[in-house]
């Protein structure tokens, strides 16, 4: 036997570094996490998985014709499986509680605000443009529109602000409710909304996606393949007529994406790359974000507690985020904790649904602002 | 808002009826305000329930009686106490009387839309305020329905499964 031979057998131990191995264990932290804490495992397991094949030694999965970066160049690098997820959001989502409640729009917006003020903390933290404008994407609080922003303004980025993104979306119900709590009194938590029943004809709710994508897509055309695909999905929800597509979208589709884009961005998640300062300030600034959206939230909706003379529960405001329904939930289990009697579930979804075309709206302004092409 | 031009006694009053929200509205009788919460809203077509009007022409009571009249017709519900005004116990059965009794809060309304997951509950239970009577489903939540007082359940109005629309009631109470 040849010293090659042996050389040969042994090429992958010899090939191993140490980001090889921090990434590995980075992907086992990802697959715990998904597993053990069931945060986001949809997304977080795939991607931990194709951290962990991507970072194996000398990994066949990466690389020209590797599997992984053939999904990756299937459906990331031009943006497709982001668009593709919000034909399945859509058609899971439901518009009606924003539609009985329209002013709720106010909150969607307000939710909006993190994005911004990250994106100026990012500047000052020495981040070029595009990338502080990827980053501060991470406050629009939902997955696909921020990897479909930072992909388009900075690719390089892509893989932390996802892990980012994702991360802090599930960690949603922990975030939150201290930031609620802080900001809030105990009276103003308690304050009783009751259910105001509106019966919504199918016709508004068949013309609401129409209307809504040729308004935005008119004002703001970059956000039209987001607000496009998502809107699409809930036309065809409300349209009641095909339903073997909703079907199909929101289930199959949405799930088949899921897979290959997780396991996509996971193989972007390469040591050399991924293992840096940036990183951990991509992280840092995600959480900020993440916070200072819950911040302007909650206060927006203490101003529309004023201006109602008393009579609007501010906690809906937190709600006014993308992720969709989990902010909603935790609006109506934060005003439980005060009242058992008090059931702001439905105000906070339509605040919750606003914010979540709020987000895609945010993220065209923002690619519209940062002059992508 | 509906307009009511009823004869109470051979004279006519006009009801104005304006739902504020699905258990509450606002009625004027005669220039006079008074809210009214329509406590039941179950189809009564089988009980013995008429929306009795009694020729009480004092206080506040008659604005309560009269204004079930109208009310019958607009909902399939007949029992209503006026808040505030004091309600005298010839409303009509034994779930106005209990209404006048327990402050209005003898049962349990749905808050908002929703399925009945489960009933953790029984007749006869005796609850505390705080208690968790059933799980309500609505937006793909779980919510637990909880007693909104000490009592006794007198009844139950849903099974689980059941979907349910806001203000109907899901429990009675006996105090």
């Amino acid at each position: 036997m040849s010293p090659d031979t042996l050389h040969y057998l042994l090429q992958g131990i010899n090939n191993v570094t140490w980001q090889s191995l921090t990434m590995i264990a980075i992907g086992l932290l990802l697959i715990w996490l998904a597993i053990k804490k069931e945060y986001e495992p949809l997304l977080l397991l795939p991607i931990g998985s194709g951290a962990i094949l991507a970072n194996l030694p000398l990994s066949p999965m990466v690389g020209e014709h590797g599997m992984l970066q053939a999904l990756y160049d299937m459906g990331v690098g031009n943006e497709m499986f982001p668009l593709l997820i919000f034909v399945g959001i859509g058609a899971m989502t439901d518009f009606g509680p924003l539609l009985e409640n329209p002013k709720m729009v106010l909150l969607g917006a307000a939710g909006q605000f993190g994005i911004f003020l990250t994106l100026l903390l990012a500047l000052f933290l020495g981040f070029n443009h595009n990338q502080a404008a990827s980053i501060g994407i991470i406050g629009a609080i939902d997955g696909p529109t921020s990897i479909y922003v930072s992909n388009k303004l900075a690719p390089e980025l892509v893989a932390p602000i996802t892990v980012a993104a994702y991360s802090y979306m599930s960690l949603v119900p922990i975030i939150m409710p201290p930031i609620m709590r802080a900001l809030t009194t105990a009276k103003e938590r308690a304050i009783v909304m009751p259910y105001t029943s509106r019966e919504i004809s199918q016709r508004t709710r068949i013309l609401f996606p129409i209307i809504v994508t040729i308004v935005v897509g008119t004002l703001v055309p970059f956000a039209t393949p987001l607000i496009g695909m998502l809107m699409l999905g809930n036309l065809m929800r409300e349209s009641k007529v095909v339903e073997r597509l909703v079907g199909a979208s929101s289930n199959e589709l949405a799930n088949v994406v899921t897979l290959f884009l997780g396991l996509a961005i996971g193989s972007t998640m390469i040591g050399e790359k991924f293992l840096n300062l940036q990183t951990l300030m991509i992280l840092v600034l995600g959480l900020i974000a993440f916070v200072l959206d819950t911040v302007m939230g909650v206060s927006f909706g203490k101003l529309m507690n004023v201006f109602s003379g008393g009579k609007f529960n501010p906690l809906i405001g937190a709600a006014g985020i993308s992720a969709f329904p989990m902010a909603a939930r935790v609006v109506q289990r934060e005003a439980q904790r005060e009242n058992f009697d008090n059931f702001l579930l439905m105000h906070a979804m339509g605040a919750n649904a606003a914010g979540q075309v709020a987000s895609v709206v945010a993220g065209g302004v923002l690619l519209a602002l940062m002059g992508a092409s | 808002m509906r307009r009511y031009t009823i004869s109470v006694n051979n004279t006519s009053k006009v009801v104005d009826v304006e739902a504020v929200g699905a258990n509450l509205f606002r009625v004027q009788i005669d220039g006079r305000l008074v809210d009214v919460t329509l406590d039941d809203h179950r189809d009564l077509a089988h009980s013995a329930i008429t929306p009795a009007v009694t020729p009480r022409a004092v206080s506040a009571a008659p604005a309560a009686h009269t204004a079930s009249a109208p009310l019958a017709s607009d909902a399939p519900a007949a029992s209503a106490t006026a808040q505030g005004a004091a309600p005298a116990a010839s409303g009509g059965g034994p779930r106005a009387a209990a209404a006048a009794g327990g402050g209005g809060r003898d049962k349990m309304t749905v808050p908002m839309p929703g399925v009945i997951l489960t009933v953790d509950t029984a007749v006869g239970a005796s609850v505390k305020r705080g208690d968790s009577l059933m799980v309500l489903e609505a937006m793909k939540m779980k919510n637990e329905l909880k007693a909104p007082k000490d009592g006794v359940v007198a009844e139950i109005y849903v099974a689980a499964g059941q979907q349910v629309k806001f203000g109907e009631t899901l429990v009675r109470f006996e105090a």
